[in-house]
């Protein structure tokens, strides 16, 4: 056995709840003095504080004095499904309102492409806010790695599939779309903040950057079945810049923000003096 | 290995837990004083780290615990209660700290203190154990981890729950972090051999 095989053993178990040790681990740990003392170390589990009375006595009185029953938050599915309306919802809506069928290049490949891949990121955004609104859900990614890996492959999609070509009105024809696009995510914003206050946010930054990619999403599909210059740079510059404001916003405000707490009270919760 | 009977008793204790957080969603007076009475040891254990006062600590936990009472709503039934808590008692522990730090830079620039007051004064009751000392010198994210997974004794899994990342990077963490106690460790020991 090795130093690295005793760390695998102690992701499995504690050394405090350890009555016999397997043969191969005495072992080791009879002759490598450095894993026999981290072994002895931990095994040293502290008792469980104890609670003094008063301490406790007020915690209840806070909690029993405040005390009625609470449906709990829907699955994680049913949220999900509530911010995949929001975006499919707005998306489709702009995109009624707005769409070119006149478009050049409406039903190419580079186009489909992008549009899927904006889809499913949105798609999966929702999920992975749905999740972010009950505190201990499982993760299988990161935030910031989810957040990173979206705007990439959206990037990575426009500079794929459409030409590199700069006309002489580049700046001023991005600036438009990224204005246009900017206001139609607004609303898309606003209605997954209200859906979101449903549950405890314990991360505003990661919540606030989600929601601000989620809502340039929408902005971007609506952009894409309306804008008629398909050219890289600008759909970089005028669409894909959307979420990426959308991100930065979202993060400031949810970094911020003072109370971690939209569930219950805006207020957020009271210090402990003021309980006494 | 766990044996059959403490795994056994383990599993009772998270049904026992599910049981009584749905009660408290219920507004069910006996199992909400219940569920105080059995979890805050733990979380006022993991709310005192290494570094806090007693004083502190039950401060922390009174907070702690109106926001476990605010989002009680979010506890989905037959899911696992304690990375549930803990994830709270996380956020909880870490405002705190940045309050106190915040607290702590206003009151040395209005006085213009030039030396602190000593670390121990304010840590009057702590649990001064070569543990706590040791666990104390980690980086935060690597202290966090094994006082969940070595001294409240969750799982991988929970801590991974708790802390909003994945298994993988609660064990890349845990194992950094035994790999820095047994450098700790030792130091320790050769620091008594010099003396």
């Amino acid at each position: 056995m090795t130093c690295r095989e005793v760390n695998e053993y102690l992701d499995r178990s504690s050394p405090s709840d350890q009555a016999s040790l397997p043969q191969m681990l005495g072992k080791h740990l009879e002759n490598c003095e450095c894993c026999r003392g981290l072994w002895e170390l931990l095994a040293r589990r502290p008792c469980p504080r104890q609670v003094p009375q008063q301490v406790r006595s007020r915690i209840e009185h806070e909690l029993l004095g405040s005390l009625e029953p609470v449906a709990p938050l829907p699955k994680t599915g049913r949220l999900a499904l509530g911010f995949v309306l929001i975006f499919g919802g707005l998306s489709a809506l702009f995109v009624g309102l707005l769409a070119a069928p006149e478009a050049p290049g409406v039903n190419s490949f580079p186009f489909f492409a992008v549009a899927v891949v904006a889809s499913a990121v949105g798609l999966l955004l929702s999920l992975a806010l749905s999740r972010e609104m009950a505190p201990g859900e499982k993760r299988y990614v990161s935030p910031t790695a989810a957040h990173s890996s979206a705007l990439l492959g959206l990037f990575a999609a426009v500079a794929l599939v459409f030409p590199w070509r700069i006309d002489e009105r580049f700046l001023a024809e991005s600036w438009h779309c990224f204005r246009a696009g900017f206001l139609m995510s607004l609303p898309a914003a606003g209605l997954a903040l209200l859906l979101l206050r449903r549950g405890a946010v314990l991360s505003p930054e990661a919540v606030g950057a989600g929601t601000g990619l989620l809502a340039g999403l929408v902005g971007v599909l609506s952009l894409h079945f309306s804008c008629t210059i398909l050219t890289a740079p600008h759909i970089v510059l005028g669409h894909v810049m959307i979420p990426v404001a959308g991100v930065l916003i979202g993060y400031a405000a949810g970094r911020l923000m003072p109370v971690r707490w939209s569930a219950g009270s805006a207020a957020g919760p009271a210090t402990p003096s003021e309980t006494r | 290995m766990r044996g059959g009977t403490a795994a056994q008793a383990a599993q009772a204790d998270i049904e026992e837990l599910q049981r009584l957080m749905v009660g408290y969603q219920k507004a069910d007076r006996e199992a909400a004083a219940q569920l105080v009475e059995r979890v805050s040891p733990m979380l006022l254990r993991f709310l005192a780290g290494p570094l806090q006062t007693r004083a502190y600590a039950e401060d922390m936990l009174q907070e702690c615990w109106l926001r476990i009472h605010r989002s009680r709503h979010t506890y989905r039934p037959g899911t696992p209660v304690l990375p549930w808590l803990f994830a709270i008692a996380r956020y909880t522990r870490i405002d705190a700290y940045r309050r106190r730090r915040q607290i702590d830079a206003n009151e040395l620039a209005v006085e213009d203190v030039s030396a602190s007051r000593p670390v121990e004064a304010t840590l009057p009751d702590r649990v001064d154990t070569d543990l706590w000392r040791l666990v104390g010198q980690l980086p935060p994210s690597q202290q966090e981890v094994v006082q969940m997974l070595k001294i409240s004794g969750l799982s991988l899994e929970e801590v991974a729950r708790a802390t909003g990342s994945t298994v993988g990077a609660v064990k890349q963490k845990a194992h950094r972090a035994y790999q820095k106690l047994r450098e700790l460790l030792n130091l320790d020991r050769e620091a008594r051999k010099g003396a």
